[in-house]
């Protein structure tokens, strides 16, 4: 569904991805490890068509997205929830899900999306007309991915959900992400720091290192590679 | 031995060469203003030498504008206002007190000043935009007032003002504000180049940074408007002695803006700008009097166009020409 | 103060101020959106003038019909700016953009200005009225025209404001204003949203200064005194806050009504100005203004 081939970028004169390839498939729920600063964001923020491309190009469905404009990608069915969520804090949380869905034009399944997703996070229910900006931490976490999942997406990118989060909120948080990729086949592609968790509930993943991807496979062979053991898991 | 005599001499030889440049100075603007001052020597007529006169003024107006613009990044967006000020103040020393117009413009640069301090203490703690508007609102107010207090300065009649010299002769004026001018730049860019200029220039980049420093924003930023309003009330004053007659129309916005525009266009922060955009634009915009409200149309787009395409104005233009010449240039002076 | 000179002030202040409302809305709009602090939002009022002018003058529309047409006229020309003008200079010009955006819209003001002058002349063009005869309310003689000049101003910032709040449009540009980042990752294009809401905002200001043509008629500089009041308006309540305008509009109708009784004409801006500093002395982010952070800088 989604592909990356040697894809550089980067911010102005400072280069950060150096040539990375990968690919997530349909259903699948794939990550990206790494130490800090290495470009797990940056990565994201290209795909997601925020950092324009300088080599290399991206498929989505087959479809060339590098350096397309960011609405349009969100058009196309891929939606990034960013690490701060860049959420409308003067708005309500009813109406910034309803704006997560701004892309849709049937009333109904906006409905029914906002429905789903208010089951999946009550806490948010009850909080319907609280405006966003008052929300607790967790609860900002919550919205970010309520509303990214507003527009009926077919791919999700998350950017480090457990970031800043109380370790009970961060199982939630994973929890949801499983049972969304699990029981409604939503394809996921995570960026995470959370090392051990994040190879526990995932497929397959990438590890980058300045800049490069320098491990790649399934999560669970990764959790027995001597690297990742040593550099990410704290086992010698 | 002979080494250090060579190395003595030649650090002697820059140094003598360094004195116009420490001052800001370079050969061909220095030719420039003598150039300027040997034209009443040989042009007669008044006409000619009004418009150098407006446009010496306005250029150091522009000088002034750039002060706080080029520097520590506000639009003192109320600018006409001061000189308005010192115009009035200087004009009310003349008539209702007597003192002589050349004692009058400097106590009106002083008063200038004094209300510049207040503003800029009131205001300059805001953030740009905010200082920005707010002098832009006392510029209204003191137009206001000077409307309305018609006790004092007779109001949208007009003030009449004792003139500089006696006799119809425009001569005297163009060195009188040459000089001023002279002085106004002389100041300026020697507060420039010093290390209140470096404050200037770190707290109109990045504040927070500046700060952090240890540089005190609100003192600097205050200093500088001060200052700046100081040499907009010298120029008033000089204004009201020139024109002859002072009406609150001299504090509108419009005044403000036509000073801006040439500030822009001449490139913010050359400080020099401002006073070539003058010289050109004021005579051109003179002859150009039959299109009448085309020609301010081309003004304003002027400034639009300079604003999108080319923010560095003419001074920038002027560098890079500069820099291309001297690249085509054979010789290389030996340093 | 007896109670007649009181219902004078008062009725005088809330049709100024209802008017003074729709004015000060577009112009932050425009900053809240977009970042622009717009010298230019007088002119627009002017184009509104002239534009109902010669809708109803000249063309014989119906009074409704020429506030129309200023309102449409007003957003045409806002979207010919936007889409010339701001959007080259946030392709070519990224750093410095509120300073630089605002000196745009001043050599936008003088090339409005002066256009307007070059075809029409500086002949005050007004009306007589609207609709005839005046109306007693509370022992005061107002005329028609004033109170429908306030009616289409208060119908107006309710149309807006429903659909700015109510309308899936709306929301979007509200989206723009408190996170441009989470707008694009929504779906939302951002310059058309830009030229959405400069459109809009000069369609206000062409409504409000047709809405009052018989009381002030139109000439090339008469968008001065509007624009000044409409940022004594933006700054006393906080830059950015639409709501707040509305609230903020009458007050210093109010604030005018008030002078106007007790000092006579002339003194009403040095009073505005007076209140507005000691306000900002007391809450420099205005009355309604959350960012406090972003106005004092420390």
């Amino acid at each position: 569904m989604l592909e990356l081939k040697n894809v550089s970028a980067g911010y102005g004169p400072l280069q950060i991805l150096w040539g990375i390839s990968l690919k997530v498939d349909t259903g699948e729920f794939v990550s990206l490890v790494g130490p800090n600063g290495v470009g797990k964001t940056t990565c994201l923020k290209t795909i997601a068509g925020m950092i324009k491309i300088t080599e290399g190009e991206i498929l989505f469905n087959g479809i060339d997205i590098s350096n397309m404009y960011v609405p349009d990608i969100t058009k196309q069915g891929l939606s990034f929830v960013t690490e701060g969520g860049c959420l409308f804090a003067g708005m309500t949380v009813h109406e910034n899900l309803r704006l997560g869905a701004y892309i849709l034009k049937d009333k109904k399944q906006i409905a029914e999306l906002e429905g789903f997703v208010f089951s999946l996070f009550p806490r948010l229910a009850e909080r319907e007309k609280q405006l966003a900006g008052t929300l607790s931490g967790g609860e900002r976490k919550m919205l970010s991915i309520a509303r990214g999942l507003m527009s009926a997406p077919k791919i999700l990118l998350v950017d480090e959900p457990s970031l800043g989060l109380a370790p009970n909120l961060v199982d939630d948080v994973f929890d949801t992400l499983v049972t969304l990729n699990k029981e409604q086949g939503l394809t996921i592609f995570l960026v995470e720091q959370n090392v051990h968790t994040t190879l526990e509930i995932t497929d397959r993943t990438y590890v980058i290192e300045q800049g490069r991807i320098c491990l790649q496979g399934k999560s669970g062979d990764l959790l027995n590679n001597d690297h990742v053991k040593s550099c990410y898991l704290g086992l010698t | 031995m002979m080494q250090t005599e060579t190395n003595q001499n030649l650090l002697l030889s820059m140094k003598k060469k360094n004195i116009l440049r420490e001052l800001g100075f370079t050969p061909l603007g220095l030719g420039l203003l003598i150039l300027v001052a040997l034209v009443p020597l040989f042009i007669d007529n008044q006409y000619y030498l009004h418009l150098i006169v407006s446009s010496l003024m306005f250029g150091a107006l522009a000088m002034g504008f750039d002060f706080t613009v080029g520097y520590i990044n506000i639009v003192n967006f109320g600018y006409a206002a001061f000189m308005g000020v010192g115009g009035y103040v200087s004009a009310l020393l003349a008539t209702r007190l007597g003192i002589s117009p050349w004692i009058g413009i400097f106590v009106a640069a002083a008063a200038a000043a004094v209300l510049g301090f207040l503003i800029g203490i009131l205001t300059l703690r805001l953030r740009g935009m905010f200082a920005a508007i707010m002098a832009w609102f006392v510029g209204i107010v003191l137009m206001s007032l000077a409307s309305n207090m018609v006790d004092l300065t007779r109001g949208q009649l007009g003030l009449n003002v004792p003139l500089l010299f006696t006799g119809s002769g425009k001569a005297p004026y163009i060195y009188t504000i040459l000089a001023i001018v002279i002085l106004t730049y002389i100041v300026l860019k020697r507060m420039i180049s010093s290390k209140i200029g470096l404050a200037f220039n770190a707290i109109g980049q990045d504040l927070e940074a500046a700060e952090t420093s240890g540089v005190n924003a609100t003192k600097y930023k205050v200093l500088n408007f001060t200052v700046s309003c100081a040499f907009a009330g010298l120029i008033g004053g000089f204004y009201g002695h020139f024109v002859g007659i002072l009406t609150p129309a001299v504090l509108h916005t419009r005044v403000t803006v036509e000073i801006l525009a040439l500030c822009y266009i001449g490139g913010r922060g050359s400080i020099w700008g401002g006073l070539l955009a003058a010289f050109l634009i004021i005579p051109i915009f003179e002859f150009l009097r039959p299109l009448m409200e085309i020609r301010l149309i081309i003004y304003g787009l002027l400034l639009v166009l300079v604003m999108i395409f080319y923010p560095g104005g003419l001074a920038q233009f002027l560098n890079q020409l500069a820099f291309y010449l001297k690249d085509l240039m054979p010789f290389k002076k030996q340093a | 103060m007896d109670l007649s000179a009181t219902g004078d002030i008062l009725l005088s202040g809330i049709l100024r101020g209802g008017l003074f409302v729709l004015i000060a809305m577009g112009l932050s709009l425009v900053f809240g959106v977009m970042n622009i602090p717009n010298f230019a939002h007088g002119e627009f009022y002017m184009l509104g003038a002239y534009f109902s002018y010669y809708a109803y003058a000249v063309f014989g529309l119906n009074p409704i019909l020429a506030i129309m047409a200023a309102g449409a006229g007003g957003f045409v020309c806002g979207a010919i700016m936007e889409r010339t003008a701001f959007r080259s200079l946030r392709v070519r010009q990224k750093t410095n953009w509120v300073m630089n955006s605002f000196l745009l819209t001043v050599g936008l003001s003088i090339v409005l200005q002066n256009s307007a002058q070059a075809l029409v002349g500086t002949k005050f063009m007004g009306i007589s009225q609207y609709w005839q005869g005046s109306v007693a309310i509370m022992g005061m003689n107002v005329s028609i025209d004033r109170l429908a000049g306030f009616g289409v101003a208060m119908a107006t910032v309710l149309l807006f404001w429903i659909f700015l709040t109510k309308t899936k449009t709306g929301n979007s540009i509200r989206a723009v204003s408190e996170d441009e980042s989470g707008a694009m990752l929504v779906g939302i294009n951002l310059n058309r949203v830009y030229t959405l809401t400069f459109s809009i905002a000069c369609m206000l200001a062409g409504i409000a200064g047709a809405a009052l043509l018989s009381i002030n008629p139109a000439y090339p500089t008469m968008g001065l005194a509007p624009l000044y009041k409409s940022w004594f308006i933006v700054i006393l309540v906080g830059m950015g806050n639409v709501g707040g305008t509305i609230i903020g509009g009458f007050i210093v109708g109010m604030v005018e009504a008030l002078s106007y009784y007790n000092l006579g004409a002339g003194w009403q801006d040095v009073i505005s100005l007076l209140v507005i500093i000691i306000i900002l002395l007391f809450k420099p982010s205005g009355l309604f203004g959350k960012d406090v952070k972003g106005v004092w800088e420390r």
